[in-house]
């Protein structure tokens, strides 16, 4: 085991991240829009994996949440970046109320309130329900998730109901997806590398012997799952400004897209964040790939239509497969740092 | 509303209650031997429709037999869930059995868009049409075709006693199940203590796959009834429905059979009355559940018929 | 002996519906004093810890703490008042190393406010104390050094106990008895005045147990604690407890030095069974 010194680790941080912002500058120079859009939602959805691996692997409680958060920070950040004109224009049945009938704000600021206004929305979900056991939790953060829905189909003065919102200004592009990213990674991997983390990781634990040694197992999880929302509103901002448009009818901001991050964060493994970003990339490329097994197939003059709804057919067998071989996730807790890194070259070196 | 609107709402109610009763007895029963929440329950309710539907559209089956062939198919389907999916992990933590439980919901959900597509399907017709079937227009549910009793002023659709009576009559047939045979204690005794039980010599997996394929054929019946309801069948039909039927499996007090049986009916007619008297929420109706839920483990955890447990330190 | 109470214990009854698990237990503990209680299999000696350290809430009787009734503090905030336990059944942060087992004793200092003035009216203020620390954490201003003392402080308390080679070790990783250390170990670092030990000895050797003996009465007086234990091994409680407790079906029907208690007829009929009082005497 190689255990490099603390600023050796921090240079060499700061040079990782360099050489991955030079990356993207060149893809986005380089290669065609299509894949330059997946990069963009590959750092998307990497911020809702490791906010929601946050709840579910480092905070050890089960949130089916996650798409309600990141339905709020999308509902409400497209609001304040919309033009005011826009929204006179979509807004058919009922007109939008005040304050989003006279705010147009930009992009940083809509997403920044969008993230708050998510987090909030976390503590009035947390606060009762994290007081009950976990799989009640589990069911109640399912139901909020639902009632979010419900509310978008029917709050029609703030949502546009079941039309749902289009023509969102499509500010989304490499740079805030990654920058945002970085910004979650650096914030949400220092708090779990403090003092906080180790409480967090003695209630995942044992909650009874996490309560002896005086950690109040409620607040810790709370102040977790409000971090959390936050994120998910943020990422739901950058989604929906991906997107360009928001309808609650189809499964974009349903259970679908909790489910789909579940499996992010399970191929990256529980409680690991590197590896929750390594999920969502895999997810990412995956859902690219198997998009083959949708579209029909030619051989030889002969056309095989393609089946729809096999790519998620796929996805869940591998979730489950997940679950029953290796239930910690593929890559387990374990973090990538660079003592690991270094430790892996040298042994290989030594043989 | 009317004293007979009242009537037939409150019908209504009990009767889409029974329906949640139906569902939720195979949570509460899972859920006491496991301590695991089977979200593939609402699903194995959708296959079981879609095993109806194809009994009688493809196989041109008797309606009567098709019914035997679909709940026999439900009870298989959650005996297999069991085997494959929840046997393996039977000693993980139980937040991983959880989100295997998940996972199994959404691969029987995909399964269902691959084999019988995405697009929704009618139900009409597939069942002789003096069962009738209810349509919901302007939010309140009426009669659209279909055979009506008339008790008193009060129209009663048909399938709201055929639900009503069906469901206490098989309550009856588990009960006799559960408290007067031996695989019925089996299943009490495992649900109280595995490891002793095993000691005393019952193959608990086999108690565990039994308590499964029951629950599910519940559930098959209670889908069957549903869709004769609302005749429309798609993947995702089995979601809500098994949620709510969760829901009212805690307020009844999660283990408890019983407790799961008044809890559906409470839900059900707290769903029916809600709307009834405030028209203008019935956009809100599925959302209900949620709040009752939150409400109820606020108040009193353990549900209404639960018993506190002790906490092991 | 001047009897200066630190815990007391007033009639307490700890029903389970109809199974009175303590029944009308009152007794005192002193300051700096080692308590043992012991008992027959099923009297109720855990019962007994679970209510004092706020698992349970009684269902009758009083507990005081300082002179302040506990019966409905929950367990984090017993600890921060400065009682801490150990378990029967060992309850490690088995994934954790030895270190970061320690370390997390402290966490509970950092955040709560609570934790601090009891310190401070000892004339301490190690920590500044409150919930603040999630954003100096999570942000990084002015964490390190915090961070730095929690981890000497920890390493200190390690060193103490003997656990100096295995810091780095994987708490589950580690052979049974050292568990144990590192659990009185963990228990002492949340800033304990009262620990409570739930069977210390269990599966430890001969060895083990003499040594750990010698250990109570040190970390005792290093560390200005009382200390409470239930064990079975009687040569651990007659020769460190300085006065015991017996409880049977959940009444306590003797207590004194162990002299006393060794002669105590009661005891040895709670142990032996009556037909055996007969052969004894």
């Amino acid at each position: 085991m190689i255990k490099l010194n603390k600023k050796t680790q921090f240079f060499l941080t700061i040079i990782f991240i360099a050489v991955i912002i030079l990356l993207l500058f060149t893809a986005k120079e380089n290669l065609n829009s299509y894949i330059v859009r997946i990069i963009t939602l590959i750092g998307i959805y990497g911020i809702m994996s490791v906010s929601l691996n946050l709840i579910n692997g480092v905070s050890g409680v089960l949130s089916l949440g996650h798409a309600g958060f990141i339905a709020v920070g999308a509902y409400i950040s497209s609001l304040l970046t919309m033009s005011i004109y826009q929204k006179e224009a979509i807004f058919i049945i009922q007109k939008v109320i005040w304050p989003f009938n006279s705010i147009e704000m930009p992009f940083l600021f809509a997403t920044i309130i969008g993230g708050i206004v998510a987090a909030i929305f976390a503590f009035l979900v947390g606060w009762p329900s994290l007081r009950l056991s976990g799989d009640y939790f589990a069911i109640t953060t399912l139901g909020f998730a639902e009632i979010i829905r419900i509310l978008a189909l029917n709050l029609t003065s703030v949502t546009n109901g079941a039309l749902g919102l289009k023509s969102i200004p499509s500010y989304t592009n490499i740079w805030w997806a990654w920058g945002w990213l970085l910004v979650t990674v650096i914030v949400i991997a220092s708090y779990v590398n403090g003092t906080f983390g180790r409480a967090l990781r003695a209630i995942r634990e044992d909650k009874i012997a996490a309560a002896s040694m005086g950690i109040n197992v409620y607040k810790h999880q709370l102040i977790t799952f409000v971090l959390g929302g936050f994120f998910a509103g943020i990422s739901g901002s950058l989604y929906a400004h991906w997107l360009t448009t928001i309808d609650p009818r189809t499964n974009t901001i349903g259970i679908m897209l909790t489910f789909n991050i579940l499996i992010m964060v399970l191929i990256g493994g529980l409680g690991s964040i590197s590896g929750a970003i390594i999920g969502a990339g895999l997810f990412a490329i995956l859902s690219e790939v198997l998009r083959f097994f949708e579209e029909p197939i030619k051989i030889f003059n002969f056309e095989i239509a393609g089946i729809s709804g096999m790519r998620m057919l796929i996805f869940s067998a591998l979730f489950v497969l997940i679950m029953i071989l290796r239930p910690k996730g593929i890559l387990g807790r374990k973090e990538i740092t660079w003592n690991n890194v270094f430790s892996l070259f040298h042994r290989k070196g030594d043989k | 509303m009317s004293f007979n609107n009242f009537i037939q709402n409150l019908l209504n109610g009990i009767s889409i209650g029974s329906l949640y009763a139906l569902i939720a007895v195979g949570y509460t029963m899972v859920y006491g031997i496991l301590k695991l929440i089977n979200f593939a329950h609402g699903d194995v309710f959708m296959m079981a429709v879609y095993f109806c539907f194809y009994a009688v559209t493809l196989f041109t089956v008797p309606w009567w037999l098709s019914v035997i062939i679909a709940v026999a198919g439900a009870a298989l389907l959650g005996f297999l869930i069991d085997r494959v999916a929840y046997k393996p992990i039977r000693n993980a933590p139980r937040i991983s059995a959880l989100i295997t439980a998940i996972g199994v919901s959404f691969f029987l959900e995909s399964l269902a868009v691959v084999l019988f597509s995405g697009v929704a399907k009618s139900f009409r017709k597939v069942f002789p049409s003096f069962l009738g079937e209810m349509i919901i227009i302007g939010g309140e549910e009426q009669v659209k075709y279909g055979q009506n009793v008339i008790v008193g002023g009060t129209r009663i659709p048909v399938i709201t006693i055929i639900t009503i009576i069906t469901t206490a009559a098989v309550l009856l047939i588990l009960w006799r199940i559960v408290y007067h045979t031996k695989q019925g204690m089996a299943m009490r005794a495992v649900s109280m203590d595995i490891p002793t039980t095993s000691l005393m010599g019952v193959n608990v997996n086999n108690i565990i796959g039994m308590t499964f394929a029951l629950g599910s054929a519940l559930a098959g019946i209670g889908g069957i009834l549903w869709a004769i309801r609302y005749p429309q069948l798609w993947p995702y039909m089995g979601f809500l429905p098994g949620i709510k039927a969760f829901i009212a499996a805690i307020l009844g007090g999660i283990g408890s059979i019983f407790g799961a049986v008044v809890g559906g009916l409470i839900l059900g007619v707290l769903e029916i009355m809600i709307v009834g008297f405030f028209p203008s929420l019935a956009g809100y109706k599925d959302a209900f559940a949620f709040l009752i839920l939150i409400v109820v483990l606020s108040v009193k955890p353990s549900g209404l018929m639960g018993q506190k447990e002790i906490k092991k330190v | 002996m001047m009897s200066d109470p630190i815990l007391k214990l007033k009639n307490v009854t700890m029903q389970f519906g109809g199974l009175k698990a303590v029944d009308d237990v009152t007794f005192d503990i002193n300051k700096r004093e080692i308590l043992g209680l012991i008992g027959p299999n099923g009297a109720g000696k855990t019962t007994v810890f679970n209510v004092i350290t706020g698992e349970y809430v009684p269902t009758y009787g009083d507990i005081y703490y300082k002179d302040v009734i506990i019966n409905k503090k929950k367990p984090y905030e017993l600890t921060h008042m400065g009682i801490a336990r150990t378990f029967q059944n060992i309850r490690l942060f088995k994934e954790q190393t030895v270190l970061e087992n320690v370390m997390v004793a402290k966490h509970h200092i950092l955040v709560t406010k609570d934790g601090e003035k009891d310190r401070k009216e000892a004339g301490e203020k190690p920590y500044d104390s409150s919930y603040k620390w999630f954003w100096k954490n999570t942000f990084r201003i002015g964490y390190s050094k915090m961070e730095k003392k929690i981890r000497d402080d920890s390493l200190n308390l390690l060193y103490d106990l003997g656990l100096k080679e295995e810091i780095n070790h994987q708490a589950g990783s580690l052979p049974y008895g050292k568990q144990r250390l590192l659990e009185i170990a963990r228990a002492i670092s949340t800033g304990a005045e009262l620990l409570l030990l739930d069977e210390p000895a269990a599966g430890m050797n001969p060895t083990e147990s003499k040594m750990l003996m010698k250990l109570v009465q040190n970390i005792r007086d290093k560390y200005n604690l009382t200390v409470f234990l239930i064990e079975h091994d009687m040569k651990v409680v007659m020769s460190v407890c300085e006065r015991i407790l017996v409880l049977d079906y959940g009444k306590l029907i003797a207590q004194g030095n162990s002299s006393e208690i060794q002669s105590n007829p009661k005891v040895i009929e709670a142990y032996l069974g009556k037909e055996w009082r007969k052969i004894v005497s």
